[in-house]
């Protein structure tokens, strides 16, 4: 059964152009799917229409089979959702435990090792952290939230290639061991690769390449 | 994590921001402090002075044909807010020894010895006689013997100068009567005339200063002036048989009250008050009133402007802060932390230094207090008020004094933090959630946007 469902999603900014035009889609546990497309063609307002973030124009968009509409975006964003971004936005005067801690659930010292983070690391200034320190926190972020899904835009954006790649294999990990929904909107055909699932943003509609 | 961690944690994360905001909030103590003292001390000397200014009103009841009795007078006296009385009394009487002979009074220097007041003299009753004005502003001193108080009967006060003329001395008796003349006059005394009064004497006076030089009758003079009780003068001069007064002074507590108090009085019905005058006596007040009232206002509108001071350069710093907190913002909305809980978070962290600043200003309170004290209240051109007695038993030749509002007394009271700590969290309520408007009103996508 699909844990995120979108039904005939429209969304447009102006009310004259539909940035994306009729999304039907369905998201599994489990699995890792990666979202392509060029700049500009919707990908982040994909994102933050499946996060809560905005309301579709039309269309609905389920959550376990039920409307996040009527279930309260907040709440959906608290319980259910996880964002990873291309900054990372991590809240500077908290540590890497802070940051975790901040919505979690689960404690936070076990994910942050799980991620890869020694415990000298944990215990710094974020800020003081390599862009692939920084991702691997807000990644511990997401899973000590115990949310289903994790939406990452463009989470390796701002990496090099090699720790691109183990963010991207860590990514992978939580949806096939941790039984998480992760769905990556990303420009990188090397992430695309690695994906379950790749969906392609087009004119406003959603293919499976 | 609870937004009152993450205020604790970004105030001690962020030491540059919240010392800034200490040093704001700790100047805004002090000035809310130093203010609400002076405010305080401006009022309760306003009240001191007041008091001191010594407010009064005189009922005169001549034309009321004895109705001011000593019973409406006690009264009157039992109203909350009168804090002295005395009724008085005056007429003329002829005075005798207690075997008859007619005393010898000074006539030396008379303009004329009027037929019949060959042995006469002014008589004045008082219920208190220490309270009366020839003792209080004409310089009469009593210098043996005891005075005149309320409840005696069949006394008298004599002058230095009658008593030795005639070898009174305190303990004799002596009589005062009404002449065939005198009766006469007293047209409206009615039934049973009692003509003779005795009195025993139980002080004597001496009259400090010269009568004033207007052309005086032997009567009048001051050596021939006996002070006697109300009681007295109510048999010599009977009116429907009750002891009364033909005049009235009350001494009010706070002269402000006044006007309300007589015209309570003037609601009980015992007396035809149409009949009676009274009047007023709170120039010094009236003056004194004015230049208090500035004072108050001075410091009322240099608390406001402190206030509002305070309160732009708060919502001015707070607004620039939290907009650079936007992306902060953004990322607790996608966590789905409401933004009432981010509110609840920066009224925190506000809340938090302004404890510290406020605390540790109410614990240099006692400094404040003793420089406002000692710097700002001397150096500042305080009123000076001149303060005229009505009556004051021990300093009668004092009929002046000076209050100064320089001794107004400043100290930080429990109150007056309590006062600070309120006045400054609803500043800080008002600075943040002004300053917290225009990025709460963005929607969480929006902020987002914004940032990436
Ligand atoms: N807040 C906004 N207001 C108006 N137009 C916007 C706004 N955000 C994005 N857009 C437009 O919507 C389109 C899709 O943007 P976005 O979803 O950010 O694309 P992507 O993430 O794929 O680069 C772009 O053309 C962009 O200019
Ligand atoms: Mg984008």
């Amino acid at each position: 059964m699909s844990i995120l469902e979108l039904r005939n999603v429209q969304y447009s900014y102006d009310q004259k152009k539909n940035v994306l035009k009729n999304i039907n889609a369905q998201m599994e546990r489990g699995k890792f799917y990666a979202i392509l497309g060029p700049s500009g063609c919707g990908k982040t307002t994909l994102l933050s229409l499946l996060g809560g973030l905005d309301s579709p124009s039309q269309g609905t968009i389920l959550f376990d089979g039920q409307d996040i509409e009527k279930l309260g975006l907040a709440k959906h964003r608290k319980n259910n959702i996880a964002f990873i971004f291309q900054s990372y936005n991590l809240i500077d005067y908290l540590t890497p435990k802070e940051n975790v801690a901040l919505t979690s659930k689960l404690p936070p010292l076990p994910i942050l090792q799980l991620v890869g983070l020694t415990t000298e690391e944990i215990k710094r200034n974020v800020l003081k952290l390599s862009g692939g320190q920084q991702q691997r926190v807000a990644i511990a972020r997401a899973l000590a939230s115990d949310a289903k899904v994790i939406l990452a835009d463009e989470p390796t954006g701002n990496l090099d290639e090699k720790t691109a790649a183990e963010i991207t294999s860590i990514l992978k990990e939580c949806a096939h061991q941790m039984q998480k929904c992760v769905i990556v909107v990303t420009h990188s055909s090397d992430l695309a690769k690695q994906a379950d699932v790749v969906l392609q943003l087009k004119k406003g509609l959603l293919q499976e390449a | 994590m609870n937004c009152i961690k993450r205020a604790f944690l970004h105030d001690v994360r962020k030491a540059g921001k919240t010392l800034l905001l200490f040093s704001i909030l700790l100047v805004i103590g002090i000035l809310l402090l130093t203010c609400f003292s002076i405010r305080r001390g401006t009022q309760i000397a306003a009240l001191n002075i007041r008091q001191s200014l010594k407010g009064s009103f005189s009922i005169d009841a001549k034309a009321s044909d004895g109705q001011l009795t000593n019973e409406v007078l006690q009264n009157i006296r039992q109203m909350p807010g009168i804090k002295n009385y005395n009724g008085r009394s005056s007429s003329y009487a002829e005075y005798v020894s207690e075997d008859g002979a007619p005393l010898e009074v000074m006539t030396e220097g008379s303009f004329d010895v009027a037929d019949g007041f060959e042995h006469a003299g002014k008589v004045v009753a008082d219920s208190f006689s220490q309270q009366d004005e020839l003792f209080t502003q004409f310089g009469f001193q009593l210098t043996e013997g005891r005075p005149i108080v309320d409840g005696n009967e069949h006394t008298a006060v004599i002058h230095q100068w009658l008593a030795a003329r005639n070898n009174l001395n305190i303990g004799d008796t002596i009589q005062l009567r009404l002449n065939e003349q005198m009766l006469s006059e007293e047209t409206t005394a009615s039934g049973d005339v009692k003509n003779t009064v005795s009195v025993k004497i139980i002080g004597i006076f001496d009259s400090t200063r010269p009568q004033p030089e207007t052309i005086l009758l032997s009567h009048a003079f001051y050596q021939n002036t006996i002070f006697i009780d109300p009681k007295s003068f109510s048999e010599l001069f009977p009116k429907n048989g009750s002891l009364y007064y033909e005049t009235a002074d009350f001494q009010v507590d706070d002269p402000e009250t006044l006007d309300a108090l007589i015209e309570q009085i003037q609601h009980t019905e015992d007396v035809a008050w149409e009949n009676c005058a009274f009047t007023k006596h709170a120039a010094d007040y009236e003056h004194a009133k004015g230049s208090l009232q500035t004072l108050e206002q001075l410091v009322t509108f240099l608390l406001f402007i402190i206030l509002a001071v305070s309160a732009a350069l708060l919502i001015l710093i707070l607004a620039l802060w939290i907009r650079s907190r936007v992306h902060e913002t953004g990322v607790y909305a996608a966590m789905g932390i409401g933004k009432g809980n981010i509110l609840l978070q920066h009224l925190t962290e506000v809340c938090l230094i302004a404890i510290c600043a406020f605390t540790l200003a109410a614990a240099c309170s006692s400094g404040i207090a003793k420089f406002v004290g000692e710097h700002l209240l001397k150096q500042s051109a305080v009123p000076e008020f001149e303060v005229s007695h009505f009556t004051d038993a021990k300093q009668q030749n004092q009929a002046e004094e000076i209050v100064e509002l320089t001794q107004m007394q400043i100290h930080v009271s429990a109150q007056d933090i309590v006062l600070v700590y309120s006045a400054g969290m609803l500043l800080i309520l008002l600075s943040v959630s002004i300053a917290a408007i225009p990025v709460l009103r963005l929607k969480p996508k929006e902020i987002l946007t914004k940032t990436n």
